[in-house]
């Protein structure tokens, strides 16, 4: 008998999923909500009415992460706008851009991650982004010789980005080697290529000392600068508007105590797209 | 010699020589002591495949004085300043002669593009990769730049 409850109940569950994400796909007024259809809407409207919450597959609706973003760009440290958004502690958000196809247009990648990115940016134009341990999961020259692996939900972000700002992506790399594993996993990571969501191909470059990376980045100018090396952070806290740290997993955040200094997680924590 | 006559003189010989292929010189209509030139970035540059304009301003002491001659395509170089398209050459100030002529004038910033001296810099991010050994940064941020200044892109 409980098999046999725990069947339908699992059952109700699915159909209700189902029809929310009918309901949420179709634009208003195209969907003809006659016969069977009309009743399972009623069914659907009571059940949403007396349990008075979202239906399953929509715990994270977009509002939420859009409002995440918001409430990290209030919870800022008294930078600019942007540097508030990117300052503050990360928004709780769900996973949205990394159940997404590494290609996919914003359509696909969800609304809510675009107005989330958009929000924290605050008119940010210009962004240079360090490669590894931001975008990749290697966080330096010296692993990036044996491979490069893109993070797809960070990659997400970037597109975001790219599509509300200029995007400059820079990589330390040992050689050739090293610069063709990351040009190769940048492009096959739906990062880098001609589509306006993507970063151009001449703009993914490429520097063989951190000294270097800091100088590129000055030339640059960007309103932001976000990178995984905490001495590349502290060079440049003196220079940037604002900068982001990406903090490795047992590494102290840089240049805490200057308010253009942001830290987080992940790009997409940082950006409230986790 | 006033400049006009050295001028009207250099023109002839340009003239006569016909344009050399790295460099492009036109002559404002209206007045002869306003110049534009179009250079070709060197080969086995980050410059390659670019084509950079430059302003040049005779004085009417001229040759006497040297030309004053500014970048108008911004140019990610340790000797030209990246913004205001400034020139640290030499032979623009105390190494000037009269024997140099507006075409090899040109010619010789087109040397110099190829060819940076990153211990007095103008622009000092592109000096400090140099100084730092970091060619890969410089050429990189070199060619996106021609890419995206000196290129007609597709």
């Amino acid at each position: 008998m409980e098999v046999v409850l725990r069947e339908l109940r699992s059952l109700c569950h699915s159909l209700l999923t189902r029809l929310s994400h009918l309901f949420r796909d179709y634009p208003p007024g195209t969907l003809q909500l006659t016969g069977v259809l009309g009743l399972a809407a009623v069914l659907y409207g009571i059940y949403a009415v007396r349990n008075g919450r979202k239906p399953p597959g929509e715990a994270g609706s977009e509002d939420s992460a859009a409002t995440a973003a918001a409430d990290a760009s209030r919870s800022g440290n008294g930078a600019g706008p942007a540097g508030q958004a990117l300052a503050g502690p990360d928004p709780p958000a769900r996973s949205w851009a990394a159940t997404q196809p590494a290609q996919a247009p914003a359509r696909a990648t969800g609304a809510a991650t675009s107005r989330a990115v958009r929000a924290a940016l605050a008119g940010v134009k210009v962004v240079t982004l360090s490669a590894p341990g931001v975008l990749l999961e290697e966080w330096d020259a010296a692993a990036l010789q044996d491979a490069a692996t893109l993070r797809p939900e960070a990659a997400a972000v970037a597109r975001e980005v790219a599509r509300a700002a200029r995007v400059y992506v820079i990589a330390h790399v040992a050689d050739d080697v090293g610069e063709a594993t990351v040009r190769g996993a940048c492009e096959a990571g739906g990062l880098v290529g001609d589509a306006h969501y993507q970063v151009p191909a001449h703009r993914l470059l490429f520097c063989s000392t951190l000294e270097g990376k800091v100088s590129m980045v000055r030339q640059l100018e960007p309103e932001l600068h976000i990178d995984g090396d905490p001495q590349t952070v502290e060079d440049l806290k003196r220079f940037m508007p604002q900068l982001l740290h990406i903090v490795r997993p047992g590494v102290r955040a840089a240049a805490s105590r200057f308010p253009n200094v942001g830290s987080a997680a992940s790009l997409a924590a940082a950006f409230g797209a986790s | 010699m006033t400049a006009h006559t050295r001028l009207a003189k250099e023109i002839k010989e340009y003239s006569r020589l016909g344009a050399a292929s790295d460099v492009l010189l036109q002559v404002d209509e209206s007045n002869i002591l306003l110049w534009r030139a179009f250079v070709k970035g060197p080969a086995d540059t980050p410059f390659e495949g670019g084509t950079f304009e430059l302003a040049l301003n005779v004085p009417e002491h001229y040759p006497l004085q040297p030309p004053s001659v500014r970048f108008r395509t911004k140019v990610f170089h340790p000797n030209f300043h990246f913004k205001t398209g400034e020139i640290c050459l030499d032979i623009l100030k105390h190494a000037w002669s009269p024997a140099w002529t507006l075409q090899a004038v040109c010619q010789a910033i087109v040397t110099l593009m190829g060819d940076a001296a990153p211990d007095s810099p103008l622009n000092c991010d592109a000096g400090n990769l140099l100084r730092a050994n970091d060619w890969r940064g410089y050429n990189s941020l070199a060619r996106m730049y021609t890419l995206e200044l000196a290129m007609a892109r597709k």
